[in-house]
C-alpha cells in the first residue's frame, strides 16, 4: 500500500512541477532529437536498361510503383505543342489492347486502384497505385498501356476539344497570363522553354504523331522504375523483372536542351486585362544553373530575401510595413538543365501598382548596396540547417530524391556537400553574389492589370511596352481557288463604280437607320471613318448608349459610365468597319481578286467574286456589279469557333455620290443574327 | 445472380477493414480535456523525427456579427502579430500607441461615414491616425513571432478560416515540442493586435486576389449571397469590403474573448512525440487558459425556399455553370448518403457527370457534384457545376446535368456504382494516413464537427450500411429544382455594328 501511494504521490508531483514550469521560447532547451533510420533501397538493372529502386514501407497496406520516362514536351517540334501532354493523357483514357477505356476504367475503380500517365516538360510519367493485395492483379494493366496503348480516335478528338478549351480559356487568369508572359519576355517568345499550345497546333498533331512519340520514349532505356510500400523485396524484384522484361529496350533519348542566350535588358511591360482591380507584377530576369559554384551563396541570398514564412526582406516590407500585397516572393532561380529565373511576384491594388514596384526594386538594390547584417545570415542559416530533418519526412522522400539524382545524374553527395558550403556562407558572399547575380538596372518589369485604375504609373519605369495577348485564331488550311484572275480584275473594277460612281476615295459615311436585333428595334446613328474608325449612338431603353473605336481603342458608355471595349470586341468591330462595302470598293483596286463563275442568289444568277485578302466573296448582280450578297468565313475569338457571316444587301439608295444598300440583313452560321434599315446617309 | 454477389463481396471488405483500421489506429492516439475544456489530441507516429502542431478553434465565418464579416480570417492574421512580450522592443511605449492608433482610427472611420462628412476632416483625422500608426511602429518587431518559429526550422507555417472552423498549424523537428506549446499558448492568452489597421490592407489585397479579380472568384460570392436569405453562409469569409475597412480592434477582441474558449478550442499533434510528455506540456502550458463562458451559440436557422433563384454574370471570361441544392448539415443521418451520391455523380471516370458531359457529349472540361458547401456545420448545399468547353452553350450544359440528375432520381444507382463509392473512401482514408500535418487537422476537424476524432472512421462505417434505394431517395429529397439557386457566366456579347 505505502509502496503505491509513493508511486502515485511522486506521479503527482512530477505532473504539478511540471504544470508550474511555463518557460518563454527564449529559454528553453531541447532534447537531443531522434534520428531518422534510412531505409535500405534495393537497386538492379534490367536487361533492356529499365533501372529498378524497391523500398519497403510497412506503415499502411499500400504499394505505389512510379516509371520516370526520359521523354517530354522539349522534343515536339513547334508547331505540335501540345503532343506530349496528349500522349500522356491518351495512353491513360484511350487504354491498351488488353484493356480498352470501357473495360479499364471499371476494373481500376471498383478497386480503388489508381493508374495514371502523363508526359511533363523534361520528363514522362506511369504510376501506380493500390492496395497492397490488389498489386499483383493490376500490374500487367499498367504494363499494357505502356507497351500497347491504343489511342484510339474519339479519345485523341476529347483531347484535342480539352486543349481548345483551355486554350480559350487561358486569358482568364490574371496571375496565368503574368506567368506565362514573362516567362516568354526571358527566354523568348518562340523557345522550347515557352512555346504552348495554340489552336493551330492542336489541329496539326495526329493520330501517327501519337504513336511516334510514344513509341520513341516509353522503351526499357528510358525508363526508371520505383517501388515502395508493403511488399517483400525478393519477391517484388521477381514481380518486377517478370513484367518490365518484355519491354523493348530502344533508344536513349537525351535530355539536351538548347542554351539560352539572354540579353539583359530594361523593359517595362503592360497587359490589358479591364476585369481587374489589382496589378498582378512579375519582374526580373535570367537565372542560373545548379552546377554554379556560387550556388549556396545565391540560396543564402534568396532566404534573406524571402525565405521563411514571412522572415524576408520582401515580406517584411512590401506586406508588413507597408501593406502593399498579401503574397510577395521571389529567388534567383539555379536549375539542373537550363538556368532558371530571377524574378520577384506580388499583387497589388491598382492604385499602389507603382509603389509596390518602386519599394520592390529598392529591396533588391538593397542586396547588393550594402552588407546583410550578420544576424540576417545567421538566423537564415538556422532556418536551413534546422528544417534539413524536413528533408526526410518518410522513406518515400529517400527514394524520390535517389530516383531524381539517377534521372538527372546528379552526385550523390550533392546536398551533403550545399550544406557543407551553406554552413562557410558570410555577410561579405551575399553581397558578392548579389552584386554578381543581380541587375536591378536590366528589369524585366510585367504588369498585368487594368488599364483605366493603373493609368500612367508605369511610365516612371520606362517606354511601356503594351502586350497584345489575343488568342491567335488557327491558320485556315484554305485550299488554292481556281479563279480568272483577269475577269475577276474586271468585275472589281465594274463593282467598285457601281458603288463608288464618281470614283476617288472617301474618309467616311454617316448614316441613320434601325436596327432590328435579338428582337429589339432600336434607333442607330452611324459614323464611320475609314480604314478602321467607328462611332455610333444607339438609342436604347435605358437612355443613349455610344460605342466608339479609334486607334485600336474602344469603349462603351451610356451617362456617366464607360467601360473600354476588350481588345478582342475591338478587332472584331475594326474588321466590320475596314470589311464595309463603301471601303472594300475603294480599295479593290489593290486586292488580289478571283472569279468563280456565277450562282443562284435568291432567284438572281450572281457573279462570284473573291476578295483573297479578306477571304470574303462577293455576289454581284451581273446587271448592275452592286453586291447582292457577302460571304467570309472566320475565327470569332469572342466564340471561339470558326464563323460564316453572310450579309444580303438590297435596295441600294445614291446619295453625295455614294451608293449604301437600305436594307442589309446579317447571317451568322445561317440563323438571322440582325437587320439594318437606313433611312439617309451622307459622305464626310 | 452473380453480379449481384460479388457486388456484396465487395460491399463487405470496406466494413471489416475500417473497423480494424480503426482499433489499429486508435492504440497510437491519446485523447483528454484539460480542466477548462481544452480538448488534446496526440497521434503517436514515429516514421521521422518530425511533428505537425494544430490549434483548431469552432469558429469561423458563420459566426461573425452583423456589420463585421471577415472578422474571423482578420483575427486569424492577427494572431501571427505576437504578444506583449514577442514582437515588440518594449510595450510600456506601444500600448498606449496601440490605443492611440485605436481612438484616431474610430474617430477617421465615423467621420468618413456621416451622412455630412467633412473632406478636409477626414483627411486630417485620417493622418492622426497615420501619425499614430507610424510613432506605434517603432516598437514592433517585425514579424518576430514567425521568425521564432522559422528560425527553430519549422516548415508550413499557416492557418486557415473557413465558414465553419479557424486553423492553426506547423511542423517542427519533434524535439522542439516544447517551442511549439509555449508559443501557441502565448498567442491566445496575450494576443496583442499591433499591426491592425494596416494587416486589413492586407486583407483587402487578398480579397482583390481572390475575389474581385477573379470571375470564379466574383461568382462564388453573388451565389452565396443568393442562396442564403438568412443563414451567414450567405456571406464571404473574406468579408465584405466596407466591412473589412469598418472592423476595428475593439471588435477583434471582442470576437476573441467570445470565441478563443478553451472548450471551443482542440488541440491536435501527429508525428513522432511521446505523449505522456505532451500531455504535462498541455497541462503546462494550456491549464491556466481561463475557462471563460461558452462560445455563443448560432441560433440562425435559414427559412424556406420559395422557388429556384438563378442569376447571370456577363463577363470578359469563358462561360461557367453553377448549381447549389438545400442539403443538410454534416451531422443530419442524410449527409452520407449524400457525400456518396456525388462521387457516384462525379469521382472518377466511370462517373456518371464524367461519363456524360466530358466524355461521351464532350460538353464540359470539367463536371461535379459535391455535398458541403460553403460549409457542413449548418445546413448546407450540394453543389453541381460545370465547365463548359469551347463553343458550348450554357443551356446544353443544364440539360445535360438536369438529365442526368433525374436519372438517379428516377431510376436509382446501382449496387455496383455504390460498392465502387464505398472502396474507393476506403482506400482514400488509408491513404489519407500518411502526412503528419494531414492527420493532426482532420483528427481536429472531426472531433470538432463531430464531437469525436473516431468520426473519422465511422462515418465510413455507416455508408457501407447505405442501400442504392438510399441514395435515391436522398437525390429525390434534395435535388428538388424549387430548392436550389443557378449561378451563370456568361460571355459578353459583341457589339455589333
Amino acid at each position: 500500500m505505502n509502496y503505491v501511494k509513493t508511486v502515485l504521490f511522486i506521479a503527482f508531483m512530477s505532473v504539478t512541477g511540471l504544470a508550474t514550469a511555463q518557460t518563454p521560447h527564449d529559454q528553453l532547451t531541447f532534447p537531443e532529437i531522434n534520428r531518422f533510420v534510412m531505409p535500405k533501397i534495393e537497386t538492379f538493372t534490367l536487361r533492356n536498361g529499365i533501372t529498378v529502386f524497391l523500398v519497403e514501407d510497412k506503415e499502411l497496406p499500400l504499394i505505389r510503383l512510379d516509371v520516370l520516362v526520359r521523354t517530354g514536351s522539349f522534343l515536339v517540334p513547334a508547331e505540335k505543342a501540345g503532343l506530349a501532354s496528349m500522349v500522356g493523357q491518351v495512353m491513360r483514357t484511350g487504354g491498351s489492347v488488353g484493356y480498352p477505356a470501357a473495360v479499364l476504367n471499371p476494373l481500376l475503380e471498383n478497386k480503388a486502384a489508381s493508374v495514371e500517365t502523363s508526359v511533363g516538360f523534361t520528363t514522362g510519367s506511369a504510376s501506380l497505385n493500390v492496395l497492397k493485395e490488389d498489386f499483383e492483379p493490376v500490374l500487367p494493366v499498367l504494363i499494357d498501356l505502356l507497351r500497347n496503348p491504343l489511342f484510339p480516335q474519339e479519345q485523341i478528338d476529347l483531347a484535342k476539344t480539352q486543349q481548345r478549351s483551355g486554350i480559350s480559356r487561358r486569358n482568364d487568369d490574371a496571375s496565368g497570363i503574368t506567368n506565362r508572359e514573362f516567362r516568354k519576355l526571358i527566354y523568348g517568345a518562340n523557345s522550347v522553354f515557352t512555346r504552348g499550345t495554340e489552336y493551330a497546333t492542336i489541329d496539326a498533331i495526329t493520330r501517327e504523331d501519337m504513336v511516334d512519340f510514344h513509341k520513341k520514349g516509353f522503351v526499357g532505356r528510358n525508363m526508371t522504375v520505383s517501388v515502395i510500400g508493403d511488399f517483400n523485396t525478393r519477391d517484388m524484384r521477381r514481380l518486377i523483372e517478370r513484367a518490365f522484361n518484355p519491354i523493348p529496350a530502344g533508344t536513349k533519348q537525351s535530355l539536351n536542351l538548347p542554351d539560352v542566350k539572354y540579353e539583359f535588358k530594361a523593359g517595362v511591360n503592360f497587359i490589358a486585362k479591364n476585369d481587374v482591380n489589382q496589378s498582378n507584377i512579375l519582374l526580373g530576369h535570367i537565372g542560373g544553373l545548379r552546377n554554379n559554384p556560387d550556388y549556396a551563396a545565391l540560396q543564402m541570398m534568396n532566404e534573406i530575401l524571402s525565405g521563411g514564412s514571412f522572415s524576408g526582406r520582401l515580406m517584411q516590407e512590401v506586406r508588413t510595413n507597408k501593406g502593399y500585397a498579401y503574397g510577395v516572393g521571389g529567388a534567383y532561380q539555379s536549375s539542373i538543365l537550363n538556368p532558371g529565373q530571377f524574378f520577384v511576384s506580388l499583387s497589388t491594388a491598382s492604385a499602389s501598382t507603382a509603389d509596390a514596384i518602386r519599394s520592390t526594386i529598392g529591396e533588391i538594390r538593397k542586396m547588393q548596396d550594402a552588407p546583410v547584417s550578420e544576424a540576417e545570415v545567421s538566423e537564415a542559416r538556422d532556418r536551413i540547417l534546422n528544417s534539413l530533418v524536413f528533408r526526410y519526412e518518410s522513406r518515400a522522400d529517400v527514394l524520390n530524391e535517389r530516383v531524381s539524382y539517377a534521372y538527372y545524374g546528379l552526385p550523390a553527395d550533392l546536398f551533403d556537400r550545399y550544406i557543407e558550403d551553406l554552413r562557410k556562407v558570410t555577410v561579405a558572399d551575399v553581397q558578392r553574389v548579389a552584386k554578381k547575380y543581380l541587375r536591378p538596372d536590366a528589369l524585366q518589369i510585367l504588369v498585368v492589370g487594368n488599364p483605366a485604375e493603373v493609368g500612367d504609373q508605369l511610365a516612371e519605369f520606362g517606354t511601356v511596352n503594351t502586350i497584345d495577348i489575343t488568342i491567335p485564331r488557327p491558320v485556315q488550311a484554305r485550299a488554292a481557288v481556281s479563279g480568272d484572275a483577269d475577269q475577276g480584275r474586271m468585275w472589281a473594277t465594274r463593282m467598285a463604280s457601281a458603288i463608288l460612281p464618281n470614283g476617288g476615295s472617301v474618309a467616311g459615311v454617316s448614316f441613320d437607320a434601325t436596327l432590328n436585333q435579338g428582337g429589339m428595334s432600336l434607333q442607330v446613328a452611324t459614323q464611320l471613318r475609314f480604314p478602321n474608325a467607328i462611332t455610333q449612338n444607339i438609342t436604347t431603353p435605358g437612355g443613349m448608349l455610344t460605342i466608339s473605336v479609334a486607334d485600336g481603342a474602344g469603349s462603351q458608355s451610356m451617362g456617366p459610365n464607360s467601360q473600354a471595349l476588350p481588345q478582342a470586341f475591338v478587332e472584331a468591330i475594326e474588321k466590320q468597319v475596314s470589311g464595309h462595302y463603301v471601303n472594300v470598293a475603294q480599295t479593290l483596286a489593290n486586292a488580289t481578286v478571283k472569279y468563280l463563275g456565277t450562282e443562284d442568289v435568291e432567284g438572281v444568277s450572281t457573279v462570284k467574286l473573291l476578295v483573297e485578302e479578306t477571304n470574303t466573296t462577293w455576289y454581284l448582280d451581273p446587271v448592275t456589279a452592286l453586291p447582292l450578297r457577302s460571304m467570309s468565313k472566320e475565327f470569332n475569338a469572342m466564340v471561339g469557333m470558326e464563323v460564316e457571316a453572310v450579309n444580303l444587301f438590297t435596295n441600294w439608295t445614291m446619295s453625295e455620290g455614294v451608293m449604301m444598300a437600305y436594307s442589309e440583313s446579317s447571317m451568322m452560321n445561317g440563323q438571322q443574327a440582325s437587320s439594318l434599315t437606313i433611312r439617309s446617309h451622307s459622305v464626310e | 445472380m452473380k453480379s449481384l454477389l460479388l457486388a456484396i463481396a465487395i460491399a463487405w471488405i470496406p466494413l471489416a477493414a475500417s473497423a480494424q483500421n480503426l482499433a489499429e489506429f486508435e492504440k497510437n492516439v491519446t485523447e483528454f480535456t484539460l480542466d477548462n475544456g481544452l480538448t488534446v489530441l496526440i497521434l503517436k507516429r514515429d516514421v521521422a523525427p518530425v511533428a505537425s502542431f494544430v490549434t483548431y478553434v469552432g469558429v469561423g465565418g458563420a459566426n461573425e456579427p452583423v456589420g463585421q464579416t471577415g472578422i474571423a480570417h482578420i483575427f486569424e492574421h492577427m494572431a501571427f502579430k505576437g504578444t506583449t512580450t514577442i514582437g515588440t522592443s518594449d510595450w510600456a511605449k506601444e500600448k498606449p500607441l496601440l490605443d492611440a492608433v485605436n481612438t484616431a482610427y474610430k474617430a477617421w472611420l465615423k467621420e468618413k461615414n456621416s451622412p455630412m462628412a467633412d473632406t478636409a476632416a477626414v483627411r486630417r483625422l485620417w493622418n492622426e491616425y497615420k501619425s499614430f500608426e507610424e510613432q506605434a511602429k517603432a516598437y514592433v518587431v517585425n514579424n518576430e513571432f514567425s521568425q521564432i518559429i522559422d528560425r527553430a526550422g519549422a516548415v508550413g507555417l499557416n492557418a486557415f478560416t473557413s465558414s465553419d472552423e479557424t486553423g492553426y498549424f506547423y511542423s517542427l523537428p519533434q524535439n522542439k515540442a516544447e517551442l511549439w506549446f509555449t508559443l501557441e499558448a502565448a498567442r491566445f492568452k496575450d494576443p496583442v493586435f499591433r499591426e491592425f489597421y494596416v494587416e486589413k490592407d492586407v486583407v483587402k489585397e487578398e480579397r482583390r486576389m481572390r475575389t474581385d479579380s477573379n470571375p470564379i472568384g466574383r461568382l462564388i460570392e453573388e451565389f452565396l449571397a443568393v442562396a442564403y436569405s438568412a443563414h451567414p453562409y450567405k456571406n464571404p469569409v473574406i468579408g465584405w469590403p466596407s466591412d473589412i475597412e469598418a472592423v476595428t480592434m475593439d471588435d477583434a477582441l471582442e470576437f476573441y474573448s467570445r470565441f478563443y474558449v478553451p472548450s471551443n478550442m482542440i488541440v491536435s499533434i501527429a508525428g513522432d512525440v511521446d505523449p505522456a510528455k505532451m500531455r504535462a506540456f498541455a497541462q503546462t502550458y494550456f491549464g491556466d487558459l481561463p475557462k471563460g463562458e461558452p462560445a455563443p451559440t448560432l441560433f440562425v436557422k435559414e427559412p424556406p425556399q420559395r422557388g429556384e433563384r438563378r442569376f447571370v454574370i456577363e463577363e470578359e471570361s469563358q462561360p461557367f455553370f453553377i448549381s447549389g441544392y438545400r442539403a443538410v448539415e454534416a451531422t443530419h443521418p442524410d449527409a452520407s448518403a449524400l457525400e456518396i451520391l456525388s462521387d457516384i455523380l462525379s469521382s472518377g471516370r466511370t462517373s456518371r457527370l464524367y461519363k456524360r458531359l466530358v466524355e461521351q457529349d464532350k460538353l464540359a472540361l470539367e463536371a461535379a457534384g459535391f455535398y458541403g458547401f460553403p460549409g457542413t456545420k449548418y445546413q448546407t448545399l450540394f453543389v453541381a457545376y460545370a465547365v463548359p468547353n469551347q463553343g458550348v452553350s450554357i443551356d446544353s450544359i443544364e440539360t445535360a446535368m438536369e438529365e442526368e440528375l433525374e436519372n438517379v432520381r428516377a431510376n436509382g444507382v446501382t449496387q455496383e456504382e455504390l460498392s465502387r463509392a464505398i472502396t474507393q473512401r476506403r482506400a482514400n482514408l488509408i491513404r489519407s494516413l500518411s502526412s503528419n500535418n494531414g492527420l493532426a487537422l482532420t483528427l481536429a476537424q472531426h472531433q470538432g464537427k463531430y464531437g469525436d476524432w473516431r468520426a473519422l472512421f465511422r462515418n465510413l462505417n455507416d455508408m457501407t450500411e447505405l442501400t442504392p434505394a438510399d441514395i435515391q431517395r436522398v437525390a429525390q429529397t434534395y435535388l428538388v429544382k424549387s430548392q436550389r439557386t443557378v449561378g451563370i457566366i456568361q460571355t459578353s456579347e459583341g457589339v455589333n455594328e
